[in-house]
């Protein structure tokens, strides 16, 4: 099939909370292995675009199709799993467990649930936890409380358990806004190297244009719900910039 | 203008509750002597028998043999109570229902409710019905005391796992976990220390009620306080009492100083306090299995299993030929039996609202060391000192210890029930309402005691505009807790429900004990809907 | 089938959670071995250690003349003894008028067997301070009052009876509601510290307190005595377990016990045991009825 390339293909994707317009009609065409960027204001729709990519946003008309099925096909927790996962900003984590367990959740959903209750007394499959810390930096956290990690580190936990989880895409929902800009750069260094080793697709949503230039190869703009642009981030100009972020402006 | 209305709101609140206080010493006689006429002369030799507990090497050690034994069925209790919380409380909380299905909502309610009538009703009466059923076992007390505290951790399990932090539990959805995986590496971890914290206070007020169990028959301090009274020697009863006080204050103690630390993480006071915990559990258990022979599935063979039939029939009235609930008469008798109980817990709640009022202030560490009022004196110490001691003392005994020693003073009716009540409560009152003071906002206070106001004046102007909103929600959410306990009192021949609920029980008149136990119910469930309204419009 | 495999899992780890392992239940049960054990109980009317003492000799009497192990239970409560021998936890009791009546009533089969020769003709008194000076039951009237236990005969139920016979009304006549200490003994010491006024209580309890000097009957007197009545008696119940011959041997020895056994009878203020059966009871049923505490 054609498709093979394109991992997301949606289509005149439209959703409104209470009256008020989200998304409107939106299409996209994804390819794997994109790194793209998402920006724009706030309230621009850009949640809501990756809540409908984690297909965790049901309601609203259009069509997705992702890696060529249907959402429905992706109702299985386990097959969703495999395809996508979610980093959000620090908030992902449990807190009162000890880091290894919030990326072994990376696993939880191959494991049945007596295995994932013992691993909670003896930790299982303890080495792909300490391989997947090892990578992002932090093998020598492994039993330390999450709670008492700072908040790049905790945001290094959770790209971990992406590690372990193994999607093949990785929507990440402004990963990096609550931390200071060199834990920023330094988590989304970690995050576009472990892509590209991976071979993943990643879609972030960012309110630093500097990074979105930085690190991904795509970039789209979007503005009450509607799209701006969407460029390849060499063809990214100041001018699309000020376009996206004037103030004042309605676009009815 | 819309905040002069809630402001106004609150104060008619505080004056409604003032006048309804008023109108329920109505009930009470006062034209005939309150005292026995000897009650005075009691009261001295009660108090000055304080002074001079018994400290004789035997009675310590059946004291020590006594309160092991309150201990153990204690720690039993709130075993099986966790274990039904945890059960109910997930339910209850909806979280591994599936939210779209349509019974989902209907099964919350189901548990949420059934979580509400175990809690409703009253451990020692739960007591009486299952020595009936049961027979004199441990178990009929350990029981008793699982259903209702198992009833009040899972409400409040329910209550923190519906309000957990949502993201850590998207995110764990998204990486593929079941409900059931969501329960064990999301909400059961982010509500733990809440939890731990919760049940260790729970804890100890589950000391003090399986001390009560005695009343039925069951061993413990309790009955030694008993036995005791009932030879009217009172040395011996302090005693006890002191010992029940030794064990609720090293848990009070043992339970904020784990609680204080979970807040800050683990740590190796944590662990060992988990590790005391399981100790004291198996040690219970071991306890119960090998030294009483109590074994738990003793519990259930055919022939208990007839009794218990036999008796739930007698309670719904088979068998009988005009089941006293069907008897208007009945009704009428019992319902005025129901009033007089509702006066007395808000002449309870009344009193010791007022003795709160007047010693709270003192109580609060931040007036004894004149940070509050900047002025600090040895006086204030020692007054601090004596009024925490008394709220110690005050709540350490059960409520039904103070009925059994109170009855001796005063003419029996609803008064001593109040008195008992109001004396166990004003203890707690006084604890909450001086710490609600500790973490006041001492800036404004200082002002006025420095353009030298006095102490009614800084009550008046500083203290209570700011703490008023909190103390009347502690003070309505105590009157809940009284409504349940005034049936207990009457046991002791301190009025109302209780009372009768205790000769019903005396002569077997089962069908009597299911009407008032209706009535109990609705006085609860009254009491719930009334102060929750209250609180709203307190707010 | 996995469902329940999850549940039974997931019950099985909240203990290590939570801390609480409860694994001390599935402990493997131990074999009754107290078949042949005869358990014997009596009304709690008076102070427990004398009660127990007097009990723990019964139970080493019957031991030896019925070759039976025997065994005391003690009981706080007049209905929890009831509630046991209705249970068959409970094979051969020392009731009161009353309770006898309420356990026969449960267990039909049950039968009085044996009493001492004072039961016939029992008797409570009224005891007041003695500075009041009371003369006759009708000078009871706005003083305070306390029964003994709410199911006693001779502390609740004739005194009652006889106070409605003298046209008293309990509820109303007396300064304040009457209370219920719950014991003979409780109730003497009562009126004696002050606590109450007046009180009534079984005739035998107030003669060894006053023999053995535990009252002040300087303080406090008798100022009137009931009419006789029928009150204690041993009952027995079915034994359904036992051999046949077993009831029989029990009430032999009872009432074959004599100066041999002073110790024994001292402690039941008695000199022998004698027959009674459960027709004997039936006028106290009757006053139960009457007073509304029988249906």
């Amino acid at each position: 099939m054609e498709t093979s390339q394109n991992i997301i293909d949606l289509k005149d994707v439209s959703v409104s909370f209470d009256g008020k317009i989200a998304l409107s009609s939106l299409s996209l065409l994804i390819n794997k292995g994109e790194r793209i960027a998402l920006i724009g204001p706030s309230g621009a729709g850009k949640s809501t675009l990756l809540n409908v990519l984690s297909l965790s946003q049901v309601s609203g008309t259009g069509m997705l199709i992702i890696d060529g099925q249907p959402p429905s096909y992706y109702r299985n927790r386990k097959v969703r799993a495999k395809k996508i996962g979610v980093i959000r900003q620090q908030f992902d984590l449990v807190n009162a467990l000890p880091v290894v367990h919030n990326v072994l959740a990376g696993k939880l959903a191959d494991w049945s649930l007596v295995k994932s209750i013992l691993s909670l007394v003896i930790p299982q499959e303890k080495e792909m936890a300490k391989k997947a810390l090892t990578r992002v930096g932090l093998a020598h956290k492994i039993l330390e409380q999450t709670g008492s990690l700072s908040g790049g580190e905790q945001q290094r936990v959770a790209l971990a358990r992406l590690l372990v989880q193994e999607p093949e895409i990785i929507l990440a929902d402004e990963p990096v806004a609550s931390l200071d800009p060199a834990r920023a750069e330094d988590v989304l260094d970690i995050l576009t190297k472990l892509v590209l080793e991976e071979k993943q697709t990643l879609i972030a949503s960012l309110h630093s244009v500097d990074y979105a230039k930085k690190y991904f190869t795509r970039v789209i703009g979007l503005r009450e719900g509607a799209l701006v642009f969407d460029l390849p981030v060499g063809e990214l100009t100041d001018r699309h910039l000020s376009e996206l972020y004037k103030l004042g402006e309605t676009m009815e | 203008m819309k905040q002069s209305l809630r402001f106004q709101q609150k104060n008619i609140l505080t004056l409604l509750l003032v006048l309804v206080f008023l109108w329920s010493l109505r009930v009470i006689d006062w034209k005939e002597p309150l005292l026995h006429p000897g009650g005075g002369a009691t009261f001295l030799q009660i108090i000055e028998a304080m002074l001079h507990p018994n400290l004789s090497p035997e009675i310590l050690l059946l004291a020590l043999d006594s309160a092991w034994v309150t201990l153990t069925y204690a720690v039993a209790g709130m075993t099986i109570a966790i274990v039904i919380a945890v059960i109910f409380g997930v339910l209850a909380s909806g979280v591994i229902q599936n939210s779209q299905h349509p019974l989902s909502m209907l099964s919350k309610r189901f548990f949420r409710g059934l979580l509400g009538f175990l809690r409703a009703i009253h451990e020692l009466v739960w007591a009486l019905l299952f020595v009936s059923a049961f027979g004199l076992t441990p178990y009929s007390a350990i029981l008793a005391i699982a259903i209702p505290y198992g009833g009040i951790l899972g409400r409040i399990f329910a209550d923190m796992l519906s309000d957990v932090k949502k993201e850590p539990i998207q995110s764990l959805q998204s990486t593929g976990a079941s409900k059931w995986q969501l329960l064990f590496y999301g909400y059961f971890p982010l509500v733990r220390a809440n939890m731990i914290s919760y049940t260790m206070y729970r804890f100890e007020c589950a000391v003090r009620s399986s001390a009560v169990m005695s009343f039925v028959g069951l061993g413990g301090l309790g009955y030694q306080i008993q036995l005791s009274l009932d030879d009217l020697n009172y040395e011996e009863v302090w005693t006890f009492v002191l010992f029940l006080m030794a064990i609720v204050i090293v848990i009070d103690g043992w339970s904020s100083g784990w609680r204080s630390r979970l807040s800050k993480g683990s740590s190796r006071f944590s662990m060992l306090s988990f590790l005391l915990s399981l100790s004291l559990v198996i040690g219970s258990w071991m306890y119960l299995y090998k030294v009483e022979h109590a074994s738990f599935f003793t519990l259930f063979t055919d022939e208990n299993g007839e009794y218990a039939k036999k008796f739930f029939l007698s309670l719904l009235g088979i068998g009988e030929e005009t089941p006293t609930f069907f008897s208007a008469q009945s009704w009428i008798h019992t319902l005025q039996l129901t009033y007089d109980t509702l006066m007395m817990s808000i002449i309870a709640i009344g009193m010791a609202t007022i003795v709160m009022l007047i010693t709270v202030v003192p109580a609060a560490r931040n007036v004894a060391n004149g940070k509050l009022t900047m002025s600090r004196s040895f006086f204030s110490w020692v007054s601090f000192l004596l009024i925490r001691a008394s709220y110690i003392l005050s709540r350490a005994v059960p409520e039904l210890i103070w009925a059994m020693m109170i009855i001796f003073i005063f003419q029996p009716g609803i008064l001593p029930g109040a008195v008992a009540l109001a004396l166990h409560n004003f203890g707690i009152l006084g604890k909450l309402c001086a710490e609600v003071i500790e973490d006041l906002d001492e800036r404004p206070i200082r002002h006025l005691s420095s353009s030298g106001a006095s102490h009614a004046q800084i009550l008046l102007y500083g203290v209570l505009p700011s703490v008023l909103p909190k103390f009347l929600s502690f003070i309505l959410y105590r009157w809940e807790v009284i409504m349940r306990t005034t049936i207990v009192v009457g046991f002791v021949g301190a009025g109302g429900l209780g009372q009768q609920f205790k000769l019903s029980m005396s002569y077997f008149h089962y069908s009597d004990i299911t009407l008032i136990i209706l009535c109990y119910l609705l006085l609860v469930w009254l009491a719930d809907f009334l102060s929750e309204l209250s609180r709203k419009a307190a707010k | 089938m996995k469902k329940l495999v999850s549940f039974l899992a997931f019950v099985l780890l909240l203990g290590l959670l939570s801390g609480c392992a409860e694994d001390k239940e599935e402990a493997v049960e131990q074999e009754e071995t107290t078949k042949q054990t005869l358990k014997i109980g009596a009304i709690p009317d008076q102070d427990v250690s004398v009660l127990s003492r007097s009990m723990g000799e019964v139970a080493d009497y019957l031991s030896a003349e019925t070759g039976l192990e025997v065994e005391y239970v003690p009981s706080v409560d007049y209905a929890a003894l009831v509630t046991a021998f209705e249970r068959g936890e409970i094979q051969l009791a020392w009731f009161g008028g009353l309770t006898g009546v309420q356990a026969r009533n449960r267990v039909p089969d049950a039968e009085a067997i044996a009493q001492r020769p004072r039961d016939e003709e029992f008797h409570s008194v009224f005891i007041a301070q003695k500075e009041l000076g009371l003369k006759s039951l009708s000078d009871i009237k706005g003083k305070s009052f306390t029964f003994g236990s709410e199911s006693s005969t001779s502390g609740h139920l004739m005194p009652r009876y006889y106070l409605m016979e003298e046209g008293i009304n309990a509820e109303q006549d007396f300064n304040g509601n009457p209370s219920y200490s719950g014991s003979h003994d409780k109730t003497y010491k009562l009126v004696e510290s002050g606590a109450f006024q007046t009180g009534a209580l079984n005739e035998a309890v107030w003669e060894a307190a006053v023999a053995e000097g535990k009252v002040d009957t300087s303080k406090v007197d008798v100022f009137y005595t009931t009419p006789a009545y029928y009150d204690y008696h041993w009952t027995i119940n079915t034994l359904e377990g036992y051999d046949s011959g077993v009831k029989q041997k029990i009430t032999d020895a009872l009432l074959s016990m004599d100066s041999e056994q002073q110790t024994i009878l001292d402690l039941f203020q008695t000199d022998k045991f004698i027959e009674t059966k459960n027709e004997n009871y039936e006028a106290i049923e009757k006053v139960a009825k009457q007073i509304g505490i029988i249906k």
